[in-house]
């Protein structure tokens, strides 16, 4: 059989695994697996075949190999990162998608991932954050080889077992030059990851630039089994060392030898035809095969014994499917199987030691098939559990002792369980009733669950008007006379006179649905105990006037949620201010709608209309606000509605937004210091900038657009060198002299004039190096003589050992004179 | 794209000091006109007013010490914060940071793929 390149085995297990012939693909790469054992790429196809396949482990483990052999496989970490989002193990994957695109920061395939689940495990806040490692690959991408050192050193003195940025530094101190320092990380890395590609190559090459040729080979060989098409050899080497790429890429196409690839087989379906519903049913039987007890074939319907159900569940961990229905079900005392047919069951069965004939199975299987009636369902029906809603509100009631809904007319004993099931048809407690009746009579602890008596609940957002129902009006005078009765002495506060002002409004006070709890509910909430004493000093009929909620809520929106203020006590300053400032107005007996808050004029709420409390204002006052410290911040929380329901943040929202602003410049301000931004720090950037204007890098003074016109700076007059010579020509020797005579030739525009001064007192006065650079930089900067004056000061700043400045001259010197060559 | 001559740009004028090019959480991209360690002050300074900013969805801020200003412009998950003079136009530096931000975010983010 004719040998087939290696390359072409590879692709026929592309086509497939894009041709849906996984089962292809995995045999193909099987097949060059077996003669490249350590193809990286071949088992990085055969994880993608297995993954498709949904053969989630064997994927998994092809994936980890092709990672062991190149620690910057993409598609490898992809495919880990799928694996465990389909175990639902999102930090997991979050962890292999981002390592993905560290690895390849630009491409916006892998950071949309990144950012999927980041909010899909942190919600909103989930967002993408440029890391060090991806940093380093930017840089490195860029051919920023000297940043890409340095942010991969920060990595890996963090994480020092992140073996592809070990790599990834590798590659990037070789592509700088520093050969030693690479080969020592490759080494490191091949510690690490003994067959990792990309140290091989690197460290191959050194030792080739270095005459090492059998070590090279060696190195190379062992590329080669990884790599054995030589792309990885190509890509990184052939960039670097063209020369190389001769001695790294096999010069002849490696084979599959006496192995032809399968053609591509036609596409197996991974997941069988729908079946056509349409169709009558078949008349085959379900058979359900159990291990037979005996070795005699027993082609009949076998149901395990509870014995061998025991036996074959696992004895401890999670219990899979059918046999953790059976537990389930066994904790609440149903039998799961109720055929009447199969009465002896199973275990008669079994104790005859024959299995049942194939038409008693067939009986058998009917009556299990069939479904249950109406009334095996009421029978199988669980007890009372716990009911939410309103009946659990109920409920709660009957830890106080009280009797919520009494039947009119008559003494209800305050415990629930004696529930008076002699009501008025027209009371409100006849659905409870009702309900009461046709409950099973061993619910007697608890109310009945009424919830399914109830009205069809009102459509979301719209307020029904119960009182005019019918049959629903009460009477709250007995409701108070019972629960007097209950809870001899004082009344309790607040119960009834909610319920009957709502009432009188016709709302419906209860909603079944979490999002429907009224209003009220949701922002009033338990007094603080100072409240409740200040309430509780107050007269009675003071008490019974007590504004009822719906107008409260009709009128001026003041509502306060004193609880959800008090539980920001972790919350920034503002909001801690806030709420002891209603607090304050709580205790002192203000009514909400007569508390006035200092309001600024910015942040006015249009219903402030009320009188400051002073110990709001001195709460205000005494906010730390730093005092040289001005936050520019928008005022969002002042400009934009709040929602209709969160009634206290109506009110509070200006006061936070002003006192946000505050805490927020008290914080800015101590970070700040903190950081160490201080007025030394200022000093010395003014410093650097006087340094850059000196050295010509920048004028430094330019306004900026729209500021104020740019300062008029009217062109030198130009002198003529023999006037200044005659007025100011210096002694030939005394190098002072001949710098101010310099300087005047600047002045004077005779920059020619000026370098020949210049570069006179640099070669014999050294020391007056520094002295030059202002004249320098002002002949740099007029165009005439720029490329010498450039080249002075490289030298110049050469010598004073910066080396970067006098490259950044060279660089433009050698531009001023490329340019000077291009003109002529 | 040098950064650096992106940023330095920036200095040309008269009254910004020092630039710094962050990434939002604080790792220093590139500076001019500031030190090293310097820039590392200024990048979590800088970070630490875009988490302000963060909160109220804003882009730009600049906040006064006592010696100058620092403000802050920010596009996506990179930051340019520089150091001012006190009474800087704001409203005229913020288009030119901006700018300069972009053209940072290029040099970061090149569409070629080297080899």
């Amino acid at each position: 059989m004719p040998a087939l390149p290696l390359s072409e085995a590879i692709q026929h297990a592309h086509d497939a695994i894009g041709g849906g012939n996984y089962r292809g693909a995995v045999d193909t790469c099987r097949r060059v697996l077996d003669q490249y054992p350590d193809f990286g790429a071949a088992y990085q196809l055969l994880g993608e075949a297995y993954l498709e396949q949904r053969d989630v482990a064997e994927a998994e483990r092809a994936f980890q190999e092709a990672l062991r052999r190149d620690p910057q496989n993409l598609a490898a970490y992809l495919g880990l990162g799928v694996i465990a989002e389909e175990h639902a193990d999102h930090q997991r994957s979050l962890a292999y998608f981002q390592a993905a695109w560290e690895i390849h920061p630009q491409r916006s395939d892998l950071r949309d991932n990144v950012v999927r689940l980041s909010q899909q495990i942190y919600g909103v806040d989930g967002r993408l954050q440029l890391t060090r490692a991806a940093l380093a690959s930017l840089h490195y991408l860029s051919g920023r080889w000297g940043r890409a050192v340095a942010e991969c050193a920060a990595v890996l003195a963090e994480h020092p077992t992140r073996v592809d940025v070990r790599l990834r530094l590798a590659e990037a101190l070789w592509r700088r030059g520093e050969d030693v320092r690479a080969v020592a990380v490759c080494r490191q890395v091949l510690e690490q990851a003994p067959q990792a590609i990309g140290a091989l190559l690197i460290v191959a090459a050194v030792e080739r630039g270095h005459g090492n040729e059998a070590e090279a080979t060696k190195l190379r060989d062992r590329a080669r089994a990884v790599d054995p098409l030589g792309a990885r050899a190509a890509e990184v080497i052939a960039t670097v060392a063209p020369d190389g790429a001769s001695f790294f890429v096999p010069t002849e196409a490696p084979v599959l030898e006496d192995r032809v690839a399968a053609p591509p087989e036609p596409e197996v379906r991974r997941i069988a035809p729908a079946p056509d519903f349409s169709a009558p049913l078949p008349e085959e039987k379900v058979v359900l095969e159990v291990p037979a007890p005996a070795a005699e074939a027993t082609p009949s319907l076998l149901l395990a014994t509870d014995a061998e159900l025991a036996a074959a569940r696992p004895s401890s961990g999670p219990a899979g499917e059918y046999t953790d229905v059976l537990r389930s079900l066994e904790g609440t005392g149903l039998e799961p199987f109720q055929a009447p047919d199969f009465a002896s069951g199973p275990a008669a069965v079994e104790a005859n030691g024959t299995s049942a004939p194939a038409s008693a199975a067939a009986e058998d299987e009917s009556a299990l098939l069939q479904l249950p009636s109406d009334d095996d369902l009421e029978a199988a029906r669980p007890g009372e559990g716990e009911i939410h809603g309103y009946t659990g509100l109920l409920r709660s009631l009957e830890d106080t002792g009280l009797t919520p809904f009494a039947v009119e007319g008559e003494d209800a004993p305050a415990a629930a369980g004696a529930l008076s099931l002699g009501a008025e048809p027209e009371s409100v407690a006849e659905p409870l009733v009702a309900a009461a009746q046709a409950a099973t009579t061993d619910a007697v602890a608890s109310a009945p669950d009424v919830v399914a008596e109830m009205p069809s609940e009102p459509a979301q957002g719209v307020v029904e008007p119960v009182a005019a129902e019918p049959g629903v009006g009460v009477d709250w005078d007995a409701i108070d006379d019972e629960i007097r009765r209950a809870i001899p002495g004082e009344m309790p506060h607040g119960y009834t006179e909610q319920l009957r002002s709502l009432d009188e409004s016709g709302v419906e006070p209860f909603s079944f649905d979490g999002e429907e709890i009224p209003f009220f509910q949701r922002t009033r909430s338990p007094r603080t105990a100072a409240a409740e004493e200040a309430v509780a000093e107050q007269p009675a009929a003071e008490v019974e006037s007590e504004q009822p909620v719906m107008a409260a809520f009709e009128g001026e929106d003041e509502v306060l949620d004193l609880d959800s203020l008090e539980r920001l006590d972790e919350e920034p300053l503002e909001h801690v201010v806030v709420a002891a400032a209603l607090s304050e107005a709580e205790v002192v007996g203000l009514e909400p709608a007569d508390a006035e808050v200092p309001v600024s004029a910015e942040v006015a709420a249009p219903a402030a209309d009320v009188e400051i409390v002073p110990s709001v204002v001195a709460a205000a006052e005494s906010t730390p606000v730093a005092e040289d410290v001005v936050v520019e911040l928008p005022r969002v929380a002042a400009e934009q509605p709040a929602p209709v329901e969160t009634l206290v943040d109506e009110v509070a929202a200006p006061l936070a937004a002003e006192y946000a602003d505050q805490a927020e410049v008290a914080s800015v301000q101590m970070a700040l210091d903190r950081l160490g931004v201080s007025a030394e720090l200022f000093d010395r950037v003014r410093a650097a900038k006087v340094e850059l204007v000196d050295t010509g890098r920048i004028s430094g003074g330019r306004a900026m657009p729209g500021t104020e016109p740019e300062p008029e700076v009217a062109p030198a007059p130009v002198v003529a060198v023999e006037e200044l010579e005659a007025t100011a020509l210096p002694a030939p020797g005394d190098p002072d002299a001949r710098l101010a005579y310099a300087e005047t030739l600047v002045t004077s525009g005779q920059m020619e004039a000026a370098l020949d001064e210049y570069r006179w007192i640099y070669h014999n006065k050294p020391e007056y190096g520094d002295r030059l650079l202002a004249g320098l930089t002002r002949i740099a900067q007029s165009g005439t003589g720029a490329a010498m004056a450039h080249r002075l000061l490289g030298a110049i700043y050469r010598r004073r050992g910066d080396v970067q400045l006098a490259t950044r001259h060279y660089a433009l010197s050698l531009g001023h004179e490329r340019q000077l060559a291009g003109r002529r | 794209m040098n950064m650096e001559g992106v940023l330095i740009e920036l200095l040309d004028y008269r009254d910004v000091l020092g630039a710094v090019a962050t990434t939002t959480d604080g790792l220093v991209i590139a500076a001019v006109g500031i030190g090293d360690e310097d820039a590392e002050v200024v990048a979590a300074a800088g970070s630490t007013l875009g988490k302000v900013l963060a909160r109220t969805q804003e882009q730009e801020g600049d906040v006064a010490v006592r010696s100058g200003e620092i403000h802050v412009v920010i596009d996506r998950d990179l930051m340019l914060v520089t150091l001012t003079e006190p009474g800087a136009a704001a409203d005229r530096l913020r288009p030119m940071m901006r700018g300069a931000l972009e053209r940072v975010g290029t040099a970061l983010h090149p569409d070629e793929r080297p080899a």
